[in-house]
């Protein structure tokens, strides 16, 4: 009794050490103080604040283009990549697997500035101009990203029973079909949990995106500013711009009511397959 | 002649890479037959169930069905349905779906009428007024029409109608909004069939779909699908590599080894008129010896001369097999030839005993208790003498066992060989037993069957070059090699092609090399398994 009172004593004393940032973060969010800590009483200003300024909206716009885009891109790319080579010989498939896994332990400068590198090197000798844009960026995000999906897709893969594949054939599927019918149904959840990894990748990345942006998307002319290199730049000149205190509150609301309706919906909707034919046989009558 | 049959395997060769798979395969299958490909695993069959239902494309020959040929024809297009060996069944869809999955891809043409449009008007512009065209195009209940073939999906009520069905026939009724994941292995076996039978298929391959089973379960399975098969009066093909399950089930056994098919038969057949001493050994318990035809009808094996059936050549080397069930066991008398009880195990219905005649031992099979030690003399009725072609390219050893140093024995004759054949990528320890992932394999005494090849034997007279010695019973010359046949010192006869030439009554060494020895375990090699 008294041991489960610890083990339940310390399970949540982490969690709230863990939260606790994060909730004076949001407690500090309902204050007007330009400076982090100091409490200036009561208020909404914030978040209209944060709407007008203009400088936080277009890297916000920017972060989650580059965000949705590359994690689209990767997800595609790594999930047809983790096919390819589940299903290919075992030397390419023990070559490509070993290629795999240097960027995830790969320091991010090194890929950072070896891209940088290469394109610096492209710019000059073949295009003859900068080619720095929306593109370098996003090659860079979903170099980024890539290798995650892979990892994230392929244990699904080795679960999957590998007969699958050729019992949807046998059962009258051509091969694409196939593939959409057996082998990715399978493997979904590994697909959505490397496409929110991505996400998350992109959206927090600092080092790839000074590194490798340049001029477009609602920067129009200007170097692209995401949420990250913004930051930067402000606490270079000065303190922190307090609106972002209200977007991290926003964000993290966000993705608190994301998870909890994703919960809700595993637990009582995800086995809902039958219930078409259930409505049909109930209004035939057949049971 | 073609009409009869269903399916034709015209010279069916596979090879992947340097190995051949399959090698001239060739069978025809009645429409309704149940048909087994039975054999040792590695012998090919899967890969030829696999060039039936599309899986493989042959290397060489041909596939027709009903006498087109479809070699070629990728799986979905074939009117044929597979049960496969871990079911595969798809783990995100519900019993119903599962066994609706063909029958939602399917399309059947359906004839609708159509209005007709500018084109069919233009062709027939002298029948058809321009008018009456165009008050045809926008009329709500038009009256020029055209019969046009869709292709639709099946109605769901069909759909309904026949998984219901389908799930009937394999006693599943009311699992229909069950996920697989809460069936037990028996019903999502049951659920594997349905969804092959429901697409109401020309031919089902079932590729060991009972292996995964337990042995009740099995038996109860192996009944139910004899009595699916009469009620639904398609082909199955089925593969296995249990003998029993070959015989209770099939019209027709095909017995494959090493990728070539040992014999074709029925059941009767199979078991009481082997072909080969191959199939005799695999196909029930056997006793099997090297013999000579000494006389019309009369063949020399034990040291006795026995009345025999089957009519061979005179002075022909032959095989022999006897089941133990057909040797009669008689009190002790002159006439016949007398043996020594050497042990007995009770099995139930009736008793096991090994008798020793001279080197040889004999299984039998009696349902009186004698005693151990005990002398009998042994009857065979010679309608029970099964009388084999020899083959000459092998030498066939199958009452082998493996010894404590880890070598093969025949009779007493002791030879290295490589154990780790016997278990792909297993090893041998420095203990020396055999393991593979941490599990060590004890098989000291476990029974084998040894093959070598006639080539890959040596003579030496060097007395030293072996352990095992023999004696040239004959020589002969074949055109540019001779053929030699040894007697080792324990009876085992060794034959070989040789380039020397050997005298009659020579003595010699006996060499075969550890890789040339091919061991393949009687039974299981769980059964040897290691309490750590």
């Amino acid at each position: 009794m008294v041991k489960k009172i610890f083990a339940n004593i310390y399970i949540y004393l982490i969690l709230f050490l863990m939260y606790l940032p994060i909730l004076l973060l949001v407690v500090f969010s309902f204050t007007e103080s330009a400076n982090i800590g100091v409490w200036t009483g009561f208020s909404f200003d914030l978040f209209p604040r944060l709407f007008q300024s203009h400088e936080i909206m277009v890297a916000l716009g920017n972060t989650i283009i580059i965000a949705l885009i590359s994690s689209i891109v990767s997800v595609l790319l790594g999930t047809l990549g983790a096919i390819g080579t589940f299903y290919s010989k075992k030397r390419s498939k023990r070559a490509i697997e070993a290629v795999t896994q240097i960027p995830v332990v790969n320091a991010e400068i090194v890929m950072a500035l070896s891209l940088t590198v290469l394109f610096v090197f492209l710019g000059t000798y073949i295009f003859r101009t900068s080619i720095f844009s929306f593109f370098t960026l996003l090659i860079g995000h979903v170099c980024l990203s890539l290798p995650f999906v892979y990892l994230s897709v392929k244990p699904k893969l080795q679960q999957m029973d590998p007969n699958l594949y050729e019992a949807a054939m046998d059962l009258g599927c051509t091969p694409r079909i196939a593939l959409f019918k057996a082998v990715i149904p399978q493997i979904i959840p590994g697909v959505i949990s490397g496409f929110l990894l991505s996400m998350t990748l992109s959206l927090d990345d600092f080092i790839v995106s000074a590194f490798l942006r340049g001029p477009g998307l609602l920067s129009g002319d200007k170097s692209i500013e995401t949420l990250s290199t913004l930051v930067q730049a402000k606490i270079k000149k000065g303190p922190i711009p307090p609106e972002l205190r209200a977007l991290t509150t926003i964000l993290f609301l966000l993705i608190l009511t994301a998870i909890i309706v994703i919960t809700i919906y595993r637990n009582h909707f995800a086995r809902n397959s039958g219930i078409k034919r259930k409505l049909r046989r109930m209004k035939n009558g057949v049971r | 002649m073609e009409d009869n049959f269903i399916i034709t395997l015209e010279h069916l060769n596979k090879s992947f890479g340097d190995s051949l798979i399959v090698d001239d395969f060739n069978l025809s299958i009645k429409k309704g037959e149940f048909v087994t490909f039975l054999g040792p695993s590695g012998c090919g069959k899967t890969t030829t169930l696999r060039m039936i239902s599309g899986f493989e494309i042959p290397t060489k020959g041909r596939v027709l069905l009903n006498g087109k040929d479809v070699t070629n024809l990728p799986p979905y297009k074939r009117p044929i349905n597979t049960v496969f060996q871990r079911y595969a069944l798809f783990p995100h869809l519900d019993v119903y779906d599962n066994v609706a999955f063909g029958l939602k891809l399917k399309k059947t043409p359906i004839q609708v009428k159509k209005r007709i449009s500018f084109f069919d008007y233009w062709r027939k512009r002298n029948e058809i007024k321009f008018s009456d065209f165009v008050k045809n195009l926008f009329s709500k209940q038009p009256t020029l029409l055209k019969e046009v073939t869709k292709m639709k999906h099946l109605p769901p009520k069909v759909i309904d109608q026949k998984v219901a069905r389908a799930l009937k026939i394999v006693d599943l009724e009311d699992l229909e909004d069950r996920s697989i994941d809460t069936l037990s292995g028996g019903q999502q076996q049951r659920v594997a069939i349905a969804r092959a039978i429901v697409n109401e298929p020309e031919i089902l391959l079932l590729d060991e779909p009972l292996g995964a089973l337990d042995l009740k379960m099995r038996k109860e399975m192996q009944i139910e699908l004899k009595e699916m098969h009469k009620k639904l009066g398609i082909t199955f093909i089925y593969v296995t590599h249990d003998q029993e399950e070959a015989l209770t089930m099939s019209d027709t056994v095909i017995v494959m080894k090493g990728g070539v098919v040992q014999q074709v038969g029925t059941p009767t057949q199979i078991y009481n008129e082997p072909k080969n001493a191959f199939v005799a050994d695999f196909i029930g318990e056997s006793n099997i010896y090297s013999a000579n035809m000494v006389d019309k009808k009369r063949v020399r094996f034990l040291n006795w001369t026995w009345d025999c059936v089957d009519d061979f050549e005179i002075n022909e080397n032959v095989d022999v097999v006897v089941r133990p069930e057909d040797i009669i066991l008689l009190g002790p008398r002159t006439t016949n030839l007398i043996g020594t009880i050497k042990s007995k195990i009770f099995k139930g219905v009736h008793y096991e005993y090994i008798v020793v005649v001279g080197k040889s031992e004999l299984q039998v099979r009696d349902t009186r208790d004698l005693k151990v030690d005990s002398h009998v003399s042994i009857k065979i009725d010679p309608q029970n003498i099964q009388i084999m072609k020899k083959q000459y390219n092998i030498n066939a050893f199958y009452d082998a066992y493996i010894t404590k140093n880890n070598k093969v024995a025949m009779s007493d004759d002791e030879f290295d060989c490589d154990l780790t054949q016997l278990l792909p990528g297993s090893k041998i320890d420095s203990d020396g037993y055999l393991t593979k992932n941490g599990v060590r394999y004890n098989l000291t005494d476990a029974p084998v069957a040894v093959e070598i090849d006639i080539k890959n034997i040596e003579l030496s007279d060097d007395i030293n070059a072996s352990e095992v010695h023999g004696v040239v019973i004959n020589s002969i010359w074949k055109g540019d090699y001779y053929q030699v046949l040894v007697r080792s010192a324990s009876e085992e006869d060794y034959v070989l092609d040789t380039q020397d030439s050997w005298n009659v009554n020579d003595i010699v060494s006996i060499i075969v090399k550890k890789e040339n020895i091919n061991l393949r375990l009687k039974g299981d090699i769980s059964k040897y398994e290691e309490d750590a």
